[in-house]
C-alpha cells in the first residue's frame, strides 16, 4: 500500500522491544506490535524499555498468545491506515473487507481456548491495557453468561452461592421485571 | 476443568458483566454476594434502567374520569432485552390501596423520569413502568384540612442518585383577586370547569368552599366563554363596548359571590380598564379587601388590615418564596423557602393581569415544568419561568421569550425539555417557535432554535397512513394480538413520515395543540383534533402517530404528559 502509513510502519519495524515473561522467557517484538498495549506504549514514551520490559504478571504461555494477537492486529491497523487515504478506491475497499473478514476469523479461532486460558488472557489484557483483546475476551465470557440462570452461572464458573434466601428474595424484588 | 470466576479481579469481572444485557445483569446479581456488590458498586445496571426514551403519552380527556396511555402497543411476549415488560396502565389500576376498587376520578399532576404524580382523594406517586406506588401523606393545616388542594404540584426524580431520590414540591397559592360575595347568579354549568380543578393551580379554593362551589363554577364557565369568544375574534363581543359590558357583569357576579379562583380573573385584555375596575372594587368593597388581606397575611404575614390596594404593588414572586416539599428522605411535608437571586418577575398587579389557565376550552392547564441538572423549571403565570435550584434553595426568574401581550393575543406557551436543554415553545395558530435556554453565561438567555408553520396534514393526506400508536383501551380490547407485529420499538423515527413539509401560510388550524417535548430528541408532540403527531424540529418532518381518542370517548383532549419509563424502584 503506497502511502505514508507504510513508511511509518517501516520506521516502527526498525525499533524492536524485548518483553520478558514471569518465567523469564524473552520475546522480541516490533514497537508497532508492542504499542497495542497502552502500558508498554507509556513505558516506551518514558524511555524505560532498555534492557527489556519485565512482565511479572504474564506467563510465557499467555504472553505468546497475547503477542500473536498483537502482531495480527498491528498489521491490521497498519493496513487500515494505509488504505484510509484512498477510501473511494473500490479495489482497496475490497482488500479491506477481505482483511476484516480474515481478522474476524482469526479472533474466533484465537478464542477457542479453555476457560482458564481465557481468564488468563483477560488478566493479561487488563494488565497490559490492550483494549481490543480485553473487549474480545470479556465479550466471550459475557456471551457464556448471557441468558443463563443464576444457578447455571454458578455451576459453570464454580461459584458458591453465599446469598441468604432473604437477600435473594430482595434482589428478585428489586428487579422484578428481569425475572418475569 | 473447574475454573473459578473468583480468579478474575474486579476490574476484569466488571469488564465482563458490563457487557451483559440488563436482564442477564439482573440475573448476575443473584449469583453471589461479590457479583451483586460489583454490579451495584459500579452501577452497571444503572444505564439500562435510566429513562432514555419516550414510552408514550398519558392523555387526559375533558370530562373523562381516567387518563389513558397513548403509545405503540408493546410486543406481546416479554422482550428478550429489558424494557418495561408490562404494558403501561394509564388508569393506574395497580395503585389502589388494598381492597379498594379503581377510583372513578383521578388526574395526572406532573411527571418526571417515570414517576407520575397524580391526584385523587390525595396525592399519589407511582412509577407505571415498575408499578411502584405510594400515597403521600396529607399536608395538614392546623384545622386538619389537606392543604394541597388547589396548588400546583411538581415531582422531581433522580433515578441515578443513591438511593434514588424524589421530591414533590407544592407551590404556594398565588395572590388573587378579592373574592366576590353573596349573589346567586345562574350560569349554565361548564362541566369541564367543574371537574377539572383537582390539584391544579386554578379553582383551588373551591375545595375550601365546597358549599359555594357549584354556582361559582357556573359563573366561571359563562364569562370564560365570553372571554374566549372575544380573544378568538369570533364572538359578537367587541373589545370596546361588549367587552366592557360583560366585564362589568362578570365583576358584579364575582363581587357578590363566592371566591374567585386564582386564574379565573381572566380579564386581561385591557390593562387600564382592568386597573380601574379592580381599584374601584377594592375601594368600595371592604369585605373583599379584608378577605384578601387575611389570605395574604396567612401566607406572608405582612400586609396591613386596611391596606386597600398597596398589596398589588408588592413584588412577585417574593424574595423568600415558601413552598412545601416532601421527599423520599423525609417522607413528611416541610416548608422550604427559596431565596431569590436577581429580580422579581414583577408585581402582584402584573401577575393578576395574566389570565392563567385555558386560553381556549381545548387547552390543558398550565402545569408545564422541566427538571434538569438538579433544578426545577416552572412555567409561571405572568409569563416567566422560575428556576428553582433544589440544592441551594435559591431561585431566579427567567423572562419568557414571549410577553403577556402575545399571550393575550392567543399565543400559547409551553415549557419542557428537549435533547439539548430546557425549551420554551410558543404556538400561535400553526406557527411554532421553539427556544432553548442558554445557561452557559451568567445571564440565561432564550435562543430561538426553530420557527416554522407546522403544516398538519389533513385527513385526505393521511388516508394511506396507519397510525402505529393507539390509546391503551384499543389494545386491551383486542388483546394486543393484531398489533404484535409492530414490536420493533416505540421510538421509531421512521414510521409514517409524511412527506417533506412545506412552510405555507398555515391556514386556519386552530385545533393544533401542543402535547409536549421529547426530552431526548429535538421532537415535539402535537395534536390536531383526534390525531397525534410527532414533529421533528430539525427536519420539519411530521410523523403521524395515531388517533388519540379512546374507543368510547370522543369529546376532547384535555392535556397530556410525555412519559419516559425507567425501571428503577424507589
Amino acid at each position: 500500500m503506497a502511502s505514508a502509513g507504510s513508511g511509518d510502519e517501516k520506521a516502527a519495524a526498525a525499533a524492536m522491544i524485548t518483553l520478558i515473561s514471569s518465567d523469564n522467557e524473552k520475546f522480541e517484538v516490533t514497537e508497532a506490535t508492542a504499542t497495542l498495549s497502552q502500558t508498554i506504549r507509556h513505558m516506551i514514551e518514558d524511555g524505560c524499555t532498555d534492557g527489556g520490559v519485565p512482565l511479572p504478571n504474564v506467563t510465557s504461555k499467555i504472553l505468546a498468545r497475547v503477542i500473536e494477537y498483537c502482531k495480527k492486529h498491528a498489521t491490521a491497523a497498519a493496513g487500515e491506515e494505509g488504505s484510509s487515504s484512498s477510501f473511494s478506491d473500490a479495489a482497496f475497499l475490497e482488500v479491506d473487507r477481505a482483511f476484516l473478514e480474515e481478522l474476524e476469523e482469526f479472533d474466533d479461532a484465537f478464542l477457542e481456548v479453555d476457560r482458564a486460558t481465557l481468564f488468563d488472557l483477560i488478566l493479561a489484557a487488563n494488565y497490559l491495557d490492550i483494549k481490543g483483546l480485553l473487549n474480545l475476551t470479556c465479550q466471550k465470557v459475557a456471551d457464556s453468561v448471557k441468558g443463563k440462570t443464576p444457578e447455571q452461572i454458578r455451576e459453570m464458573y464454580n461459584i458458591v452461592n453465599d446469598l441468604t434466601p432473604e437477600e435473594e428474595a430482595e434482589i428478585r424484588r428489586e428487579t422484578q421485571w428481569a425475572f418475569e | 476443568m473447574a475454573v473459578s470466576a473468583a480468579a478474575l479481579p474486579d476490574d476484569a469481572l466488571a469488564g465482563v458483566l458490563g457487557r451483559l444485557p440488563p436482564r442477564s445483569l439482573a440475573a448476575a446479581r443473584l449469583v453471589c454476594t461479590a457479583w451483586r456488590a460489583l454490579v451495584d458498586d459500579r452501577r452497571l445496571l444503572l444505564p439500562h434502567l435510566l429513562p432514555h426514551s419516550v414510552g408514550g403519552l398519558f392523555v387526559s380527556y375533558m370530562d373523562h374520569e381516567t387518563p389513558h396511555f397513548f403509545a405503540r402497543p408493546p410486543p406481546a411476549p416479554p422482550a428478550a432485552c429489558a424494557g418495561p415488560a408490562a404494558r403501561i396502565d394509564g388508569g393506574f389500576g395497580f395503585a389502589a390501596p388494598d381492597g379498594e376498587q379503581r377510583f372513578y376520578w383521578h388526574s395526572i399532576v406532573d411527571h418526571c423520569n417515570s414517576l407520575v404524580l397524580f391526584s385523587r382523594e390525595a396525592l399519589f406517586l407511582c412509577n407505571p413502568a415498575t408499578r411502584w406506588w405510594a400515597r403521600l401523606p396529607p399536608l395538614c393545616s392546623d384545622d386538619g384540612d389537606d392543604r394541597h388542594w388547589g396548588r400546583r404540584a411538581f415531582v422531581v426524580f433522580d433515578p441515578a442518585a443513591v438511593p434514588p431520590h424524589w421530591e414533590v414540591l407544592l407551590a404556594p397559592r398565588e395572590p388573587h383577586e378579592p373574592r366576590p360575595r353573596g349573589d346567586d347568579a345562574e350560569g349554565d354549568g361548564d362541566e369541564e370547569e367543574e371537574y377539572g380543578d383537582i390539584s391544579e393551580d386554578d379553582d383551588g379554593d373551591d375545595e375550601d368552599e365546597k358549599e359555594e362551589e357549584k354556582g361559582e363554577e357556573d359563573i366561571g364557565g359563562t364569562w370564560r366563554t365570553m372571554e374566549w369568544q372575544q380573544e378568538h375574534g369570533h364572538g359578537e363581543i367587541s373589545e370596546e363596548d361588549g367587552g366592557g359590558a360583560w366585564r362589568t357583569m362578570e365583576w358584579q357576579q364575582e363581587h357578590g359571590h363566592g371566591e374567585i379562583s386564582e386564574d379565573d380573573d381572566g380579564d386581561d385584555q385591557d390593562e387600564k380598564a382592568e386597573e380601574e375596575e379592580h381599584g374601584e372594587i377594592s375601594e368600595e368593597d371592604g369585605g373583599g379587601g379584608a378577605w384578601r388581606t387575611m389570605e395574604w397575611q396567612q401566607e406572608h404575614g405582612e400586609i396591613a388590615e386596611d391596606d386597600g390596594g398597596t398589596w398589588r404593588m408588592v413584588e412577585w414572586p417574593p424574595e423568600a418564596w415558601t413552598w412545601h416539599v416532601i421527599s423520599s428522605r423525609t417522607m413528611r411535608w416541610e416548608e422550604r423557602a427559596f431565596v431569590r437571586e436577581g429580580e422579581a418577575a414583577g408585581t402582584v398587579a402584573g401577575l393578576l393581569l395574566h389570565s392563567l389557565g385555558r386560553v381556549g376550552v381545548y387547552d390543558g392547564l398550565w402545569r408545564y415544568s422541566a427538571y434538569r441538572h438538579g433544578a426545577l423549571y416552572v412555567h409561571c403565570r405572568g409569563e416567566f419561568v422560575s428556576r428553582l435550584s433544589l440544592s441551594t434553595n435559591e431561585y431566579r426568574v427567567i423572562r419568557s421569550p414571549i410577553d403577556l401581550a402575545a399571550c393575550h393575543q392567543g399565543t400559547r406557551s409551553f415549557l419542557g425539555r428537549s435533547g439539548n436543554g430546557v425549551c420554551f415553545a410558543a404556538l400561535d395558530g400553526t406557527k411554532l417557535r421553539v427556544w432553548i435556554l442558554d445557561e452557559s453565561g451568567d445571564e440565561m438567555e432564550w435562543q430561538l432554535k426553530h420557527h416554522s408553520m407546522v403544516n398538519i396534514p389533513d385527513y385526505e393526506q393521511l388516508r394511506s397512513y396507519v397510525g402505529r400508536w393507539v390509546i391503551d383501551d384499543f389494545y386491551e380490547a383486542e388483546g394486543g394480538e393484531s398489533l404484535e407485529e409492530h414490536n420493533d420499538g416505540w421510538d421509531s423515527d421512521d414510521d409514517d413520515v409524511i412527506g417533506g413539509i412545506v412552510d405555507d401560510d398555515g391556514d386556519d388550524k386552530w385545533g393544533v395543540m401542543f402535547l409536549g417535548f421529547n426530552p431526548y430528541k429535538e421532537v415535539v408532540f402535537m395534536t390536531e383534533h383526534d390525531r397525534g403527531f410527532a414533529y421533528h424540529l430539525d427536519s420539519k418532518k411530521i410523523q403521524y402517530l395515531g388517533k388519540l381518542y379512546t374507543r368510547t370517548y370522543h369529546r376532547g383532549l384535555y392535556e397530556s404528559v410525555v412519559f419516559t419509563p425507567c425501571l428503577i424502584g424507589v
